[in-house]
């Protein structure tokens, strides 16, 4: 047996020796996802800080804060934060959250690390090329951060750095010199790491499947990792084109993105016949898909812990895979949606509008299933739980304004408004923030051997939801009342300025929310060390990570090749001694 | 308890081995889905710049300034030579094809130059106008990419193992091909 395992499994599967090579420069899978784990830890705890100060700004705009402008001089003038560095501070928010949390904790962090295990594989397809994609996205983290500290600081064109704003360089503005080249530079990078990533993702799904782990019994989770990978692999690349050419109007003249007889600052540009839309498209062809790479992961998590929880297969899986093709394959054609407001042809309009929400068929299938599955399940109401609940809760909420959103004669008015971002901030911060909560409290026995506390889990999954819908529910109705979205301030309108009660709400709501937060650090820091000591199975759950030691060892399954039998959910079987059967099991003893 | 039983034969090795003619096994499925699935993104690249060229051709006068000169025929010529010498490389796991392909790479790169010098003697430049922005970028981005095969090219003839050739020959085909497009998509 043993002489067994050392032949066919010499490809490097001997743990390694060394802090740097273990913990550093590991190829380990599971390293690697808890590494993406901590980073994408950090840029939560780094996003929130921004967000509580702008939160500051909207709602007490005149106040001064000595201590602030002890730590941004430049920033805090007086005390009170200067409008441009609003700007810059809501750019590497949206940033920060959209790519180094949302895009990396989901999939490349839980992905990583669940992924071989679920279908049975020692490590990915390409470990070396997997630890490369880490070191590449921390670097682009790197570059980013350096935005902050240049001539200027850091770029105030938002997430999605429309040009001209973002094209023309210094003259056009603070941070939009240095601290706008190096915000591409940041991203060029950072696509470059993802798309290398889900290569890996896709090959070990398609190539490293353990025996008898069909396409379908592959369990939910690993659907939703390789169709967000596949989106990944064709969206991210397009967004590499399109900065480099944005970088190249920056730094070589070029004129892709900027049309002619610009006057900026008083000074006449001599670019010549290129146009700003241009860049809209080849951002959201690959910001609307990014959306689904977001939310994907997230999708199949809550349908695994549904499932897990209700203690019941979940309903209709074949309906849920294709659903999760499709919401992939219809992301690609939608990113119109976007555009509404920029003077495109209203055919053009409707036919985005027709397309977008046909997204709401395969959307609308998958809420059901996850009602259908819990509908006379014995449900566990674990912290786990709860927040894949609060998931299906967001998806619904923040669904129904995309269908808004998605007519283009509603758009123009909500468009740029507030309206838009309590829609995104629902569905995509807060429905994919939840699946990295569940995901955390469900896979933490795994990783650590220890289980979470579930009471403090459970009391932030209450402070947290009440906390949320209070800040994004009112936002509904700031932008339904026109207010913008990108501006520092709204006391000066005089049709807004009724609404600062409601602005002054949403701010100490977030700030409730910002420090329940502590609530989930304490109890991540605490439990790896003090928590109740987890069994192999923590959840009597089906699918290949409960079948090995928990934390597993370094090529995952030991001496042993796992062999599967049957569905990832098999919840409940009827005759069946207990209530759930693992994928490995080959015989039931039923019946008597 | 789980039943772990003991391991059947590893279902991917009757595909992966046995095609050993003395320069070792051939490509794995695994590293071949790699390459094709980094093919893969290198269009969706490239075909996002070709569609902003199509769109941008649309945007104003003064579009067209770069005109197909005889270098960039001989270049394709040299290109799609090497993919001939490629192929015969990689059938006959051949060490002078193999370099033969090399060399007309390096050849390849070299015109490219060649045509950039002779556009900027012109004066035109990287952004004297929209089309030949983007001639600078779609040559350059493609010639950044046959680069790397060059350098694939000169690791393969080293080892001269047949997976490699495989992998290779993929990855050199594809630029040929891609070049090709680009010509078409330029000048057309
Ligand atoms: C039924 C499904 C959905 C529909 C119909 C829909 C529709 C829309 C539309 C039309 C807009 C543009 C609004 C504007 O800028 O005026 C929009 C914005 C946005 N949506 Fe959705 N959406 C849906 C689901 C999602 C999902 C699942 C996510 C993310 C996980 C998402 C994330 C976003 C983001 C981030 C923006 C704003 C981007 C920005 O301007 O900064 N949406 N949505
Ligand atoms: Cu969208």
């Amino acid at each position: 047996m043993s002489s067994h395992a050392s032949t066919s499994h010499s490809t490097g599967h001997a743990a390694p020796q060394g802090f740097i090579r273990k913990y550093v420069f590991s190829t380990d899978h599971k390293v690697i996802g808890i590494q993406y784990i901590f980073l994408g830890l950090f840029s939560a705890i780094l996003g929130t800080a921004l967000s509580m100060m702008m939160r500051l700004r909207l709602a007490w705009p005149g106040s001064q804060f000595p201590l602030l402008e002890h730590i941004f001089p430049t920033g805090f003038p007086g005390g009170v934060m200067s409008p441009e560095f609003y700007l810059a501070v809501l750019t590497i928010h949206g940033t920060i959250m959209v790519f180094f949390l949302l895009t990396t904790v989901p999939l490349s962090g839980f992905g990583n690390y669940i992924l071989p295990i679920q279908i049975g594989a020692r490590d990915m397809a390409f470990p070396v090329l997997n630890m490369l994609s880490y070191w590449t996205t921390v670097v682009a983290l790197m570059v980013l951060m350096a935005s902050m500290f240049v001539e200027g600081g850091a770029p105030i064109s938002g997430w999605t750095a429309y040009p001209p704003l973002s094209a023309l360089g210094k003259i056009a503005g603070p941070g939009l010199g240095a601290g706008q080249t190096l915000w591409i530079a940041s991203i060029a990078i950072f696509c470059l790491a993802s798309l290398l990533t889900a290569l890996n993702f896709i090959t070990t799904t398609l190539n490293m499947r353990a025996a008898g782990m069909s396409l379908m019994r592959m369990p939910l989770t690993v659907w939703a990792w390789f169709t967000a990978s596949t989106v990944a692999l064709l969206a991210f690349p397009v967004l590499l084109g399109g900065g480099i050419l944005l970088l190249l109007d920056r730094l070589a003249g070029t004129s892709f993105f900027l049309a002619s007889g610009m006057v900026v600052s008083g000074k006449v540009m001599t670019n010549s016949g290129g146009s700003p839309i241009l860049w809209q498209h080849l951002f959201w062809f690959f910001g609307h898909p990014e959306v689904y790479i977001i939310i994907l992961p997230g999708m199949g998590i809550t349908s695994h812990i549904i499932s897990t929880f209700s203690r019941k297969p979940i309903f209709a899986y074949k309906a849920m895979v294709a659903a999760i093709f499709a919401i992939g394959f219809i992301g690609f054609i939608v990113w119109g949606h976007h555009m509404f407001a920029s003077g495109m042809s209203p055919l053009v309009g409707m036919v985005f509008s027709v397309l977008t929400l046909t997204v709401g068929v395969p959307s609308a299938i998958k809420v059901f299933n996850w009602l259908a599955t819990l509908w006379g399940g014995h449900i566990r109401c674990t912290a786990s739980m709860l927040y894949a609940l609060g998931f299906v809760s967001f998806f619904v909420t923040g669904g129904v304004t995309g269908l808004l959103l998605a007519q283009p004669a509603i758009d123009v008015y909500f468009h740029d408004t507030y309206f838009v971002v309590a829609h995104f901030h629902i569905i995509m911060g807060l429905a994919a923030v939840f699946s990295i909560f569940a995901a955390l409290h469900f896979w933490f026995p795994k990783m650590f051997g220890r289980y979470m506390s579930e009471t403090l889990g459970k009391v932030h999954f209450w402070i947290t939801i009440t906390g949320v819908y209070s800040i994004f529910i009112p936002m509904h109705f700031l932008g339904m009342a026109g207010a913008p979205r990108r501006y520092a301030q709204f006391t000066e309108f005089a049709y807004l300025s009724k609404l600062q009660p409601l602005t002054i709400h949403i701010s100490w709501a977030a700030f409730v929310v910002g420090a329940a937060q502590l609530i989930l650090l304490f109890n991540i820091f605490r439990s790896m060390r003090w928590g109740k000591r987890a069994p192999d199975n923590a959840w009597e759950a089906t699918t290949l990570e409960w079948v090995i030691p928990s934390p597993p060892p370094h090529d995952n399954f030991g001496d042993m090749e796992p062999v599967v039998y049957r569905g990832p959910y098999e919840f409940s079987v009827p005759g069946a001694k207990a209530d759930f059967i693992l994928q490995t099991e080959q015989e039931v003893e039923g019946g008597e | 308890m789980a039943t772990i039983v003991a391991p059947p034969p590893r279902a991917s090795l009757p595909r992966d081995m046995g095609r050993d003619g003395g320069s070792g096994p051939g490509a794995s499925i695994t590293h071949r889905t790699g390459v094709m699935l980094g093919l893969a993104a290198v269009s969706m690249m490239f075909i996002g710049l070709t569609s902003a060229y199509v769109v941008s051709q649309g945007l104003g006068p003064l579009w067209k300034q770069v005109h197909l000169s005889p270098l960039i025929g001989i270049n394709a010529a040299v290109l799609l030579a090497s993919g001939y010498a490629m192929e015969r490389a990689r059938r006959g796991i051949s060490r002078g094809w193999l370099i033969g392909t090399l060399v007309l790479g390096v050849a390849f790169l070299a015109g490219q130059v060649g045509v950039f010098r002779q556009l900027a003697d012109e004066g035109l430049y990287l952004s004297t106008g929209r089309q030949t922005s983007f001639y600078y970028v779609l040559a350059g981005l493609h010639g950044i990419h046959i680069l790397g095969g060059v350098t694939a090219l000169a690791w393969a003839a080293v080892g001269m193992k047949r997976s490699t050739l495989e992998l290779t020959s993929l990855y050199w085909h594809f630029m040929g091909g891609l070049w090709l497009y680009l010509l078409l998509v330029i000048f057309l």
